[in-house]
């Protein structure tokens, strides 16, 4: 670090990383900063922002690694982001002092179609040619130094898998800094200054700022261009006087929506003419092979279920072990701090229950999120994801998601926090937040539980193991039932900007690198628990807080009397050899009574006096009070309403959804006054409204705070009360259809 | 075929909607390729493929379609690029 100096210190060096999708960008952002990276949103959208620290000679440089993007044009907010950060309209990001402009070398034309469009910012421009070496293999060959003299900036080959020429980038940064060098812009024909003229006189600015050249290119440009709100001026005018600048270029004998690209490339053409040279007669590549197989109508579609199955096996089935380690390890504190705390009871709970629950709380969806993300960095990094969309993109269309929304939903059959971390490699903002939101109803493993008591309980017994089987699977169906024209309805109406085109690139096969797979896991764990962690935390101890209070203490000696003389009614024996028996901590009746001071607190808790009070609204569902207080308690996390109904039917918290004496406890619960009076509690259709309950609604503080993340408070509320919301009415209908049929 | 042509030819209103149909990139056959001769620009869609470098003259190949019959993906100067089908309709083509 510098010595601080009385004049203003310099600020830090801002470079942006800008290039197609699929150039390898993110393989030399991670080999410039190493670990120092940070992800997030950018402002007011939800596009992922990442941005790391690189290490130069001259001092720490801030590297931004813009969305990676095959134009400037911007019909959304969403879209604007990168024309927003390279013209310094994110206060707190800045304008950018130099661009790495990364293209794939083995498609130079397409690539330099972007860099054309950013010359026109004015900004020092370094061009780097990854995947250098795919140009050899697509029997290409590249002039340099004639690309070098046409440029006029620095070119700068690089295999950013190989980390080859990340120290020449480096260097190239340095020497741009003595003397800026800029890409040839291109020349525009007159009327196209004329055109620009035009708008720049008619529509004034917010903020008496001014549009910069490249932002009313987008205006003259773009057919709906997102840049019309920084205008001063209503959209219609805005619209009116766009006309009119285009009807410069119509004169010109150009058409508008055409000229742009058509422009471009003729500038590109010129730049390039005669640098690339291509062997016509070069065989077809391991690339063109393997997608014979992979995008075969019969055998790709195979491939393509199979690699699912595993992703999808890997984050259900093989994170299970490394979960019970935590949960075990969790236990393993709990014992080990409990007796130290013994002294003070309501301190112990807070420790244990409270503080480590809550950590705990988080930890266990790490394992999850670690295989996901590794998973989607293989098939990223591969090639194979953009494939993946390829093959699923029609039964996703239709509804306003696409291909890549596959695997985020997959993922949340197994769990909806990596799931919902997982859209972020949509692209397209409006299909991402539509994921995010329908991503909670596919039928988590967390549901599981309460299926397998439900069903074990009621309808094996009585109908068999074929109508047992057959629920569990329309549980899991329900969901995805619900999530479709959730989807239909959310792309179609609430979320009107445009849809951006499903138009990319399937790029070539690449060996993917294990350190860029490592860094992927490693950022998403860090973020996860940097950023979900503390709310899910923070849910977990007000939980705690509104199950310990108020206390139930001041009534304990009554309960005791009342136990006592129960048990001496029941003959077990007398007053004082009952007495006896509660004292050692060993005895049976010692721990049916602590059983029983647990219901009790549960009764009068916080969550019990809500549950009970909220239970008339649970009444057109058939709940009775202790399903209400389960329902209620298992908001956080869904899984607790077993050990919620253990301790309310004095069981103690420990029993599992296979338990016998939890389901015998269930089925003698009967209704104890009204009409309904000795009547089974659990019946048919309160049982299936229960399932439905849990199958739509929102019970998962950890899913919460992950949306929150994501997609804004906005969208985690009202993921929330639509969740809650529909679990309610489908509950009550299976209840009301149910009981005119059973 | 040809009685339809016929009937066509007299309306010239279905003869430029036939046409249209029939040298869209839609018409080719897998594998075959074409020259792309104007680009309808009419939306945001049709300005991103013409920013991917499918512009006039280009030579096309429609070298794949998805296992369920949409998207297709076109091969363009040695690159791969998927779109919808219905994205692909305003791409107009003369096949060689």
């Amino acid at each position: 670090m510098d010595p601080v100096t009385p004049a203003a210190p310099s600020r830090t060096l801002r470079i942006a990383l800008i290039g197609n999708p699929n150039t390898g960008k993110s393989t030399l952002f991670n080999n410039l900063t190493g670990l120092r990276q940070k992800t997030g949103n950018y402002p007011g959208v939800t596009v992922s922002r990442k941005a790391g620290i690189m290490k130069l000679p001259a001092g720490d440089a801030e590297l931004i690694d813009l969305p990676g993007t095959y134009s400037l044009s911007a019909h959304s907010p969403d879209e604007r982001v990168v024309i927003d950060v390279l013209n310094g309209r994110f206060k707190e990001i800045g304008k950018p002092d130099i661009i790495l402009f990364v293209a794939d070398a083995g498609n130079l034309r397409r690539n330099l179609f972007l860099a054309s469009q950013v010359a026109t910012l004015k900004i020092p421009m370094i061009l780097i040619l990854n995947q250098w070496d795919s140009v050899a293999k697509s029997g290409q060959q590249i002039d340099l130094n004639l690309l070098k003299g046409r440029m006029g900036i620095p070119v700068i080959p690089t295999i950013g898998t190989k980390d080859q020429g990340t120290a020449d980038v480096k260097q190239a940064i340095l020497d741009l800094l003595d003397e800026p060098k800029y890409l040839p812009e291109i020349q525009w024909p007159d009327s196209m200054n004329t055109a620009m003229e035009h708008l720049k006189v008619s529509l004034p600015c917010v903020g008496d700022e001014l549009l910069s050249e490249s932002e009313t290119h987008r205006l003259l440009f773009d057919t709906h261009s997102a840049e019309v709100q920084r205008l001063k001026v209503s959209a219609e005018e805005a619209k009116r006087e766009v006309v009119k600048a285009r009807e410069f270029l119509r004169k010109d004998g150009m058409n508008p929506l055409v000229a742009e690209a058509m422009l471009h490339y003729r500038h590109i053409d010129g730049l390039i003419g005669g640098v690339v040279l291509k062997d016509p007669d070069l065989a077809p590549g391991t690339t063109e092979s393997i997608d014979k197989l992979l995008l075969h109508r019969g055998w790709g579609l195979a491939a393509f279920v199979g690699m699912m199955y595993v992703v999808f096996q890997a984050v259900y089935s093989w994170a299970g072990p490394v979960m019970d380690l935590i949960e075990g390890g969790k236990v393993w504190v709990q014992d080990m701090i409990g007796p130290a705390l013994a002294g003070t009871p309501m301190l112990q709970s807070l420790v244990l229950d409270g503080v480590i629950e809550g950590v705990g709380a988080f930890l266990i969806f790490l394992p999850q999120i670690l295989i996901l993300f590794a998973f989607i960095s293989l098939l990223e990094d591969s090639g194979y994801m953009a494939r993946a969309a390829f093959i699923m993109d029609k039964l996703f269309s239709w509804c306003g998601l696409n291909g890549k929304s596959f695997v985020p939903l997959l993922s949340s059959y197994a769990c909806a926090i990596p799931g919902i971390m997982a859209t972020r490699t949509i692209e397209d903002p409006k299909s991402r937040l539509a994921t995010v939101f329908v991503a909670p109803f596919m039928s988590c493993s967390a549901r599981l539980p309460v299926y397998i008591l439900c069903i074990g309980a009621f309808i094996e017994p009585v109908y068999g193991p074929w109508w047992a089987g057959f629920t569990l699977f329309m549980m899991h169906f329900v969901g995805l039932a619900v999530a479709v024209p959730t989807a239909w309805f959310v792309t179609r109406f609430i979320l009107k900007t445009k849809s951006q085109p499903f138009v990319m690139e399937l790029p070539k096969y690449r060996a993917p690198r294990m350190r860029d797979v490592g860094y992927r896991m490693w950022q998403a764990g860090l973020e996860f628990v940097q950023k979900a962690g503390t709310i899910i935390f923070f849910i977990t101890i007000i939980i705690w807080a509104s199950l310990y209070f108020p206390r139930s203490d001041s009534q304990e000696p009554v309960i005791r009397s009342e136990f006592i003389a129960e048990k001496v009614a029941d003959g077990i024996g007398t007053e004082d050899a009952i007495v006896t028996l509660l004292e050692d901590p060993d005895s049976e009746l010692n721990q049916e009574y602590h059983l029983l001071l647990g219901s009790t607190q549960i009764n009068q808790s916080f969550m019990g006096r809500i549950g009970k009070a909220v239970q008339p609204i649970f009444e057109p569902a058939g709940f009775d009070w202790r399903i209400s207080v389960s329902v209620l308690a298992s908001y956080p996390a869904r899984e607790v309403i077993i050990s919620t109904l253990g301790i309310i039917y004095s069981l103690g918290g420990d029993v599992d959804e296979e338990d016998g004496s939890l389901r015998a406890a269930l089925k003698n619960s009967k209704w104890q006054e009204g009409e309904r009076a000795e009547t089974p509690i659990y019946t048919v259709p309160v049982v299936i409204g229960l399932m439905v309950f849990f199958a739509l609604c929102s019970q998962c503080g950890a899913t919460t705070s992950i949306i929150i993340k994501e997609a804004g408070l906005r969208w985690a509320i009202a993921s929330f009360v639509y969740m809650t919301a529909l679990a309610w009415l489908g509950a009550v209908i299976s209840y009301q259809v149910g009981t005119r049929f059973f | 075929m040809v009685f339809l042509r016929v009937r066509v030819d007299k309306d010239p209103f279905l003869r430029v909607i036939l046409n249209r149909t029939l040298s869209s990139l839609l018409s080719l056959k897998l594998g075959q390729k074409a020259r792309v001769t104007e680009i309808r620009a009419e939306s945001h869609i049709d300005q991103r493929i013409l920013s991917l470098g499918i512009g006039a003259n280009v030579i096309i190949q429609l070298s794949k379609v998805a296992p369920l019959g949409d998207p297709i993906a076109i091969e363009v100067d040695g690159a791969l690029i998927m779109l919808r089908k219905s994205e692909a309709q305003g791409i107009q083509v003369e096949p060689i």
